[in-house]
């Protein structure tokens, strides 16, 4: 008799996303997280009246978003109070040049007209013909069930516009930004948003390039810090049975008869359920939790093929004066062929990078509540990617040289006097964010991502390895992100639905 | 004769080939490489 009819295994937005809607269907389902907070990447944590935010720090594309809350039979606004941010970024050049990008397209055109006025015409045609796409493909690939051909095949013939933008997913990232933007500084602005996917512009799909145009369909922060977005579905769901446990690590899956039919805690305790989904990464899904005497071989050779995403350090600032800062977002940002540089002679050979590449993000700007009266808060990745193990070190050896390394940058080129205004400071290396989120070697995005790596590629929703076996979160269908992994919550329950509804 | 001029087209085939590559900015030789790598892979991750 089984305990439950879906047990997840942990609270991401994939994680719980995916149990809402299991729970919305009549399923009687538990999550189980280890570590004290829902939410893995997309989380905040307190301390001394400050509220950081662990790693996402805005949502873009808010369609999957909404999808949730509208499959939940729920208003969004409910439950979540979003503000807009505006101006989009700030940008800070090496040489010290500073210029924003506003939401509104045609304002975001005069910034452009005044730096580099030979790119106007390829931002135009750059713009027009992407926000045709992202409005045309949104349903189509962000929240279609794209594991097999068939279903490739079937969102094509119901979309047959995406063939006429295909040649854009076999392009690199650098390959989009090049062809429509001629100017270094304006190539720089739109192509550091392929490691927000995970990769550099030159490994990244010329899908990433949208990325950067996305955004001015408009960003949002949820009051309260991100984690508002999964408390906000948790208490959505919470009319529909939907039982999230926290501080319970789960051991691994138990499999019997290749069937998922259960798991066991780090205690020892055995929970029974009809079907097991798992949020976390799927190396450790299928390596770990599984384990490989479980496994067929073709699927030990697939997902140990997989490389895992980059890690991020992270640094949260509390501050007792106001930033000098434009924007909710402020970037340190170099060419294309310096953020290739970055990851090709730093980050492959295990060399923290000493060039300018950090993302600054202001989130009291948008709500002063997350720190005590007059107060701010700042979390900021600097040099980013860096490397688990740099130079066979050790994070938690080299913490506090990085530390003080990151804040010298952060005087260099953004706030110039921000150690006399330092309340409170925190360090998230790679081994913290393996210990928190259980991702390997720190990854933030779950897998690399590329062509090789997304949709029919990536491990899919509903495991052909294991029955009764489903995964969620970055490590599926088109990877890490907010509307990404919610996105894949909303596929992976309309698998569960399908097959046990 | 057929079989003849199919090895040649295939040997300067090749040769484009790898000229094309040697031709390439060294951004694009690492993309080619790193595919090259990728693709083998590709039938085992379309299952899982």
């Amino acid at each position: 008799m089984a305990d439950y009819d879906a047990i997840v295994i942990g609270a991401g937005l994939g994680g719980i996303s995916t149990g809402a809607l299991c729970a919305k269907n009549g399923f009687k389902t538990v999550i189980l997280e280890q570590s004290d907070l829902i939410g893995g990447c997309c989380s905040t944590y307190e301390r001394e009246g400050y509220r950081f935010d662990i790693g996402a720090s805005i949502v873009e594309i808010t369609q999957p978003m909404e999808r949730v809350f509208e499959l939940l039979g729920k208003r969004r606004e409910d439950y979540i109070d979003l503000v807009p941010c505006d101006p989009i970024y700030s940008f800070i050049t090496e040489d010290g040049r500073k210029f924003s990008y506003p939401t509104d397209i045609d304002e975001t055109t005069r910034v452009i007209e005044q730096i580099a006025p030979e790119d106007v015409e390829g931002w135009k045609a750059f713009s027009n013909m992407g926000m045709e796409m992202i409005e045309k493909m949104m349903d189509a690939v962000m929240l279609s069930p794209l594991n097999s051909i068939p279903e490739a095949l079937a969102m094509v013939a119901k979309n047959p516009q995406v063939i006429k933008y295909a040649p854009l997913f076999l392009r690199t990232h650098q390959g989009v930004v090049r062809k429509y933007y001629k100017n270094p500084v304006i190539q720089g602005s739109v192509a550091f948003q392929s490691y927000f996917a995970g990769a550099p512009p030159e490994l990244g799909s010329g899908i990433f390039g949208f990325i950067a145009l996305s955004e001015h369909m408009g960003i949002f922060y949820p009051k309260g810090g991100m984690i508002s977005i999964p408390q906000g579905i948790i208490n959505a769901a919470s009319d529909f049975g939907l039982e999230v446990r926290t501080g319970t690590k789960v051991e691994n899956i138990i499999v019997e008869g290749g069937k998922a039919v259960g798991v066991r805690l780090e205690d020892g305790t055995e929970m029974r359920s009809r079907f097991v989904v798992s949020n976390l990464n799927a190396k450790v899904t299928y390596l770990k939790l599984i384990r490989p005497e479980n496994l067929p071989k073709w699927a030990l050779k697939a997902i140990s093929s997989y490389e895992v995403s980059m890690p991020c350090p992270m640094i949260y600032v509390g501050l007792d004066a106001k930033p000098d800062l434009d924007a909710h977002h402020t970037v340190v940002t170099g060419s294309i062929d310096a953020m290739n540089d970055v990851w090709n002679n730093y980050y492959k050979k295990g060399v923290i990078p000493r060039t300018a590449m950090s993302l600054i993000c202001w989130p009291t700007e948008a709500d002063p509540s997350l720190a005590p009266e007059g107060h701010h808060v700042l979390n900021f990745l600097c040099n980013a990617p860096a490397p688990y193990a740099p130079l066979g070190d050790n994070w938690d050896r080299i913490k506090d040289w990085y530390r003080e390394a990151a804040l010298d940058e952060l005087e260099k080129y953004v706030l110039p006097d921000v150690r006399d205004h330092i309340t409170i400071m925190d360090v998230s290396t790679p081994l913290d964010f393996e210990r928190r989120l259980l991702s390997p070697q720190g990854g933030i995005y779950g897998l690399f991502s590329d062509m090789t790596t997304l949709a029919l590629f990536r491990p899919h929703s509903r495991s052909r390895a294991i029955k009764n076996l489903y995964l969620t979160g970055s490590s599926t269908h088109l990877g890490g992100g907010v509307p990404t992994t919610l996105a894949s919550g909303v596929i992976t329950s309309s698998y569960i639905l399908r097959d046990h509804g | 004769m057929k079989s003849k001029i199919r090895a040649a087209l295939g040997v300067a085939l090749l040769a484009g080939a790898v000229a094309a590559y040697f031709s390439a900015s060294e951004s694009t030789r690492r993309y080619i490489k790193h595919l090259g790598k990728q693709v083998p892979y590709l039938p085992y991750r379309y299952l899982i």
